[in-house]
This record gives structure tokens, sequence and C-alpha cells, in this order.
């Protein structure tokens, strides 16, 4: 058998590949529409894979994902800035978003305590959320990390250290799945978690 | 409950073609090295999936293939249903279950159809390490309520970043939360086990009365955790005593270098004549107690679900005198489906007039002439 595809195809393919969720036969799909379509649609694919990452960046106060300094969440003033809602990931602020429930601020600790892998409180952005938290306009924490035993224990430690700061604090109520990522739950069930929360 | 059917694939040297299965006792015979209790260890693992002869996934698949797989049917109160699962030994060892052709959950799977085993090996139960005992005692909460199995792993999982923390560096507010939560997580586990073995030791005086003889002595089995928990089956409570002694021992335990105190060091005392039993009792025995506690746990799932379950019983007659035999059979012989495996048919057969009969050689299964269905 002679190896018909060309270099460059075979390369695209490789990478292609690699992604969650593409197999071979999707790779080759998508090769093909590439190589079909108006070569400007291509180029303009190809942008946007390149400017990921050079132009995203974490909000320099919340540590969601951004094209500037502040996230638009930090920059809307329409948003209520007496509620921090804390998650682990940056994705994961995009899921409650969508649920249209919340109107505060957000707070992404990138990451949970895990000792087994050596992270520490000092390898999240916990100093950074108590400092916004001793700036005065917050009152009330909403504890958004993964019902996993290392998202549990990242809310104690939160819970515990903001203690002298008397702010109400509450964690979203069950009914999502223990051992879960809130990101990857429905929008109905992250709704009424985040409506039913309970106070810590 | 019972197994209908089995296909086994690259499962040891167990052939391809389908065995199947009657509803009352099925009796397996063969030489030694044809496949008896490789089929009875293929049963455990679609019902159970575990072994009862090896920890080591690698040993059960066959020399040289890449996984194994297994096809049940089973049939009960709901009517009939198709097991499958496929592992792939990798690594990593990925596992595939699906009941019914629809993925299945490992809580949902392992709770269709438990089935028990009794092997000659039952001995170490009574006589090797606590975490046999533990493995029965977590395994029949589990039974009593599913979700004992995601309390059991999240324990594990707390104990183990409790345990790197201690073996670190880290500031006392990071070990006080990791603390609470395994506080909270040990007591979780402690009540559940607490409340299977008040089942058990219920189960157990029935299940050792009907086959110990008469010059067996008195056993009792209870629940060892530490002293300080005072035995409290109150949740809050059992949470706050471990909250204060987790905190009190974190010197002692970061000396170490890992937890010192919780459920992973409690055990199921068996106690003969209120002494160890190994201090007290025959090897024989000690097997008749190991069968009665595996039965203790049978007896009791079976009453919370209203339906008899498969008991299996590897090399029936191999160190069983006649009487213990006798009294086993009588125990077992109730509406319940028995799959026993013997090399010695002509000691064993009477006692079962009305077995199917099921020849093992070379890895395959075939009824004998003449019985069945
Ligand atoms: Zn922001």
């Amino acid at each position: 058998m002679v190896e018909l595809r060309p270099r460059s195809v075979r390369r695209l393919l490789e990478q292609l590949e690699r992604l969650p969720g593409i197999g071979p036969r999707t790779a080759r799909v998508l090769v093909e529409h590439l190589l079909t379509v108006d070569a400007g649609e291509v180029g303009e694919l190809a942008e946007a894979l390149a400017g990921l990452r050079r132009e995203v960046r974490l909000c320099e106060q919340c540590f969601l994902l951004t094209d500037d300094e502040r996230c638009s969440v930090c920059r809307d003033p329409s948003r209520d800035r007496s509620t921090i809602l804390v998650v682990e990931e940056p994705t994961t602020a995009w899921a409650v978003e969508a649920t249209r429930e919340y109107r505060g601020l957000y707070h992404a600790l990138l990451g949970h305590l895990s000792p087994l892998h050596g992270v520490g409180p000092e390898d999240l952005t916990i100093d950074r959320l108590e400092e916004r938290c001793r700036g005065g306009e917050v009152r009330e924490l909403i504890l958004a990390t993964n019902p996993t035993v290392e998202g549990e224990t990242t809310a104690l430690y939160i819970v515990r250290r903001l203690q002298p700061l008397s702010l109400t604090v509450s964690r979203p109520a069950s009914g999502v799945p223990v051992g879960g990522d809130l990101s990857a739950v429905d929008q109905l069930t992250l709704a009424q978690a985040l409506q039913l929360r309970r106070k810590l | 409950m019972l197994i209908r059917a089995l296909t086994a694939r690259s499962f040891r040297n167990l052939g391809q073609a389908p065995a199947h299965f009657a509803a009352g006792v099925n009796l397996i015979v063969g030489a030694n090295g044809e496949g008896k209790s490789s089929l009875l260890e293929a049963i455990s693992v679609l019902a159970n999936l575990r072994s009862f002869r090896t920890v080591r996934w690698g040993a059960v698949a066959r020399h040289g293939a890449a996984g194994f797989a297994l096809l049940g049917e089973i049939e009960g109160a709901q009517g009939r249903l198709l097991l499958e699962q496929a592992v792939e030994l990798g690594p990593p060892l990925r596992r595939r279950l699906l009941v019914n052709g629809a993925p299945a959950s490992v809580e949902r799977y392992l709770s269709l159809c438990p089935v028990a085993s009794l092997s000659s090996a039952d001995g170490e139960l009574v006589l090797g390490p606590p975490g046999l005992r533990r493995g029965l005692l977590d395994r029949l909460a589990f039974l009593l309520a599913p979700s004992t199995l995601e309390v059991l792993r999240c324990f594990q999982r707390t104990l183990r970043q409790r345990n790197a923390l201690l073996a670190g560096l880290s500031t006392a507010g990071e070990l006080d939360a990791w603390d609470e939560r395994l506080a909270a997580a040990a007591a979780e586990l402690v009540v559940r086990r607490q409340r299977a073995m008040a089942a058990l030791v219920e189960a157990f005086e029935e299940s050792y009365q009907a086959l110990r003889g008469a010059a067996f002595p008195r056993v009792a089995i209870t629940y060892r955790g530490e002293s300080w928990l005072n035995g409290s089956e109150i949740l809050a409570d059992v949470e706050e005593s471990y909250r204060k002694r987790y905190n009190e021992t974190r010197v002692r335990d970061r000396h170490a270098g890992h937890t010192q105190e919780g459920p992973h060091r409690h055990d199921l005392c068996v106690l003969a004549e209120d002494r160890p039993a190994r201090e007290v009792l025959s090897s024989g025995q000690i097997k008749i107690v190991a069968a009665a506690l595996r039965l203790a746990s049978v007896f009791h799932v079976e009453r919370e679900r209203g339906e008899p379950l498969p008991v299996m019983v590897d090399d029936v007659d191999a160190e069983l005198d006649r009487e213990v035999f006798a009294r086993l059979t009588r125990a077992l012989a109730n509406e319940r489906q028995l799959l026993l495996t013997s090399a010695h048919p002509e000691l064993v057969a009477p006692a079962f007039p009305e077995a199917l009969v099921l020849t093992m050689q070379g890895g395959g299964c075939r009824p004998r002439a003449g019985t069945g269905e």
C-alpha cells in the first residue's frame, strides 16, 4: 500500500486525534471539510486557534479567563459586589452564569487542596480571596467547590480561615452527584443547587 | 436470585461455550486442573466484581490476553437480567459494566446478584489480618445500603490525603480542615458498620447454631473500635469524638507519618469462650466459624431482600468431616441455588440426589448424561 496522504494532512490528523472526543473518523471528516471550504474560512480558524493562548489571560481580580486585565463580570457596574461565588476552575463560572440565577461576582481558586499532589493553600488564590473579602464590600460567600473530598475540604479550609470576617457563607445544595464536577451538571440542577444553598 | 448462564472470554482456562445452571443444586465435578474452581471464580467476578482466589486481575485473564470478558444471565423477582463486563488490563485497568446492554454504575451492578462463596481458604477470615473481616462487614453494610460504597471511598481518599499531609510540611489551618473532613468520613463509616454489625451478630447466632457440633465452644463476634468511642452510635457524637482525637494526636501522627486511629484500624473480633478464637478453636472448628460468618451475612441479606441468594462452595468435601458436611448441606438447602465443586462426586452426590451434575473437562462444562432440568 502506498501512503497517499500528504505529510501536512497527516500532521493535522495527528493533532486533531489528540483532542478529547475526536477519534480517527471525526478527524478525517474535519480534515476533508477544511480541504474543501473557502481558504479564508480556514485562515480565520487558524487565527482563532493561535489567538486562544496568546490573548487569553486570568482576570487580575477574580481569576476568570479574560482578554483584558479585568473580566466582563468585574467590569460590569450592575453586578452585586457584596457576593462572591467561589469556584475551583474558571470554566465552572461559565456554567453558573448560564443559569442566569446569579448576579454577584466570582472567584476562581485555580484548583483545590490536595496534599497527595503537593497542592496547599499557597498554591491556590486563597490569599487574594481573603484580600477581596477584607475590602469591606463583600458580605456573602458562596463556596461552589466541587462535591469531591478535595473540593469539600477546600471549602472547609476557606470557611475556617475567613471566620474572623463574619461573612455569610453558604454551599450549593446537594443534588449535584458526589464526586462530580459542577461544570458538568445540567443547568436546571445547578440553578436549583444555587437557590437551595445551605449556610455553613 | 439465581445465575442462569455464564459465558467467559479469555478467563483463565475456561472455554467459550456457555455454561447453564439449574435453579437448585449444581454439582460441578471433574479432576483437578480441569477448571472447576475457575468456573466458580468467573461467577464470583461476574456477580461480585471480585475473585475469592486472587486480587491480581492479571492472573485472572488467560495468559497473554489483554483482558477478559464475562457475560451472565441472572434471574430474580424482577425477571431476567443480562450482566456484562469487559476488563482491559491496561495499564490503566479499564472495566466496563453493562446491565441489559446499558452502562451501569458499580453500586447498581454490585447490588443485583450478590453471591456468597465458601472455600477451604476461609479459615483466614478468622486467623488472618483484620482487613479481611472489615471487608466482610463493609460488604454487608454495602448490601444493606449501596451508598456505603461512596462513604468507604470517601474515607479512604480522605485518609490518604491526610497521611500525605502528615508526611510533608503543613500549616495548622490546613490540618484542621483535613482533620474535620476525615472525622466526618470516619464517623459515617463507623456508624454504618455498627448497624451492619448488629445485624451480623444476630444472624451469626443462627448460622453458627446450625453448623456447630455438640462439642463446639460458645463463639461471639464483636466490633472493636477505639475504646474512647464508648460504642456510641450517634453520628454527631462519633464525629465530634474523632475531630477532637485527631486534633489531640496530631503531633504523634505527624511523628508516625500517618493516621494511627480510625476505622481503618478497627476489627471484627471472633471470641470463643471470651478468648481470641485462635487460642481456643481447632483448625476444623475455625473453618466452621468462618463459614458461619459468611452464611450469617447471606441469611441477613436474604431476609432484607425477601429472596434467596446463590451460594458457592469450592471443593465442598475437601476438609469437612461427614457430620459437618451434613449440617452444612442442611443449613444451605432451602430454595437456594447452590453451586458446588468436588473432585470426589462419589462422596458428595448421594447428599444431593436432585442435583444437576456438570462435568468440567479442559475448561469446558457439560451436563452429565441422564441429568438435567
Ligand atoms: Zn474578574
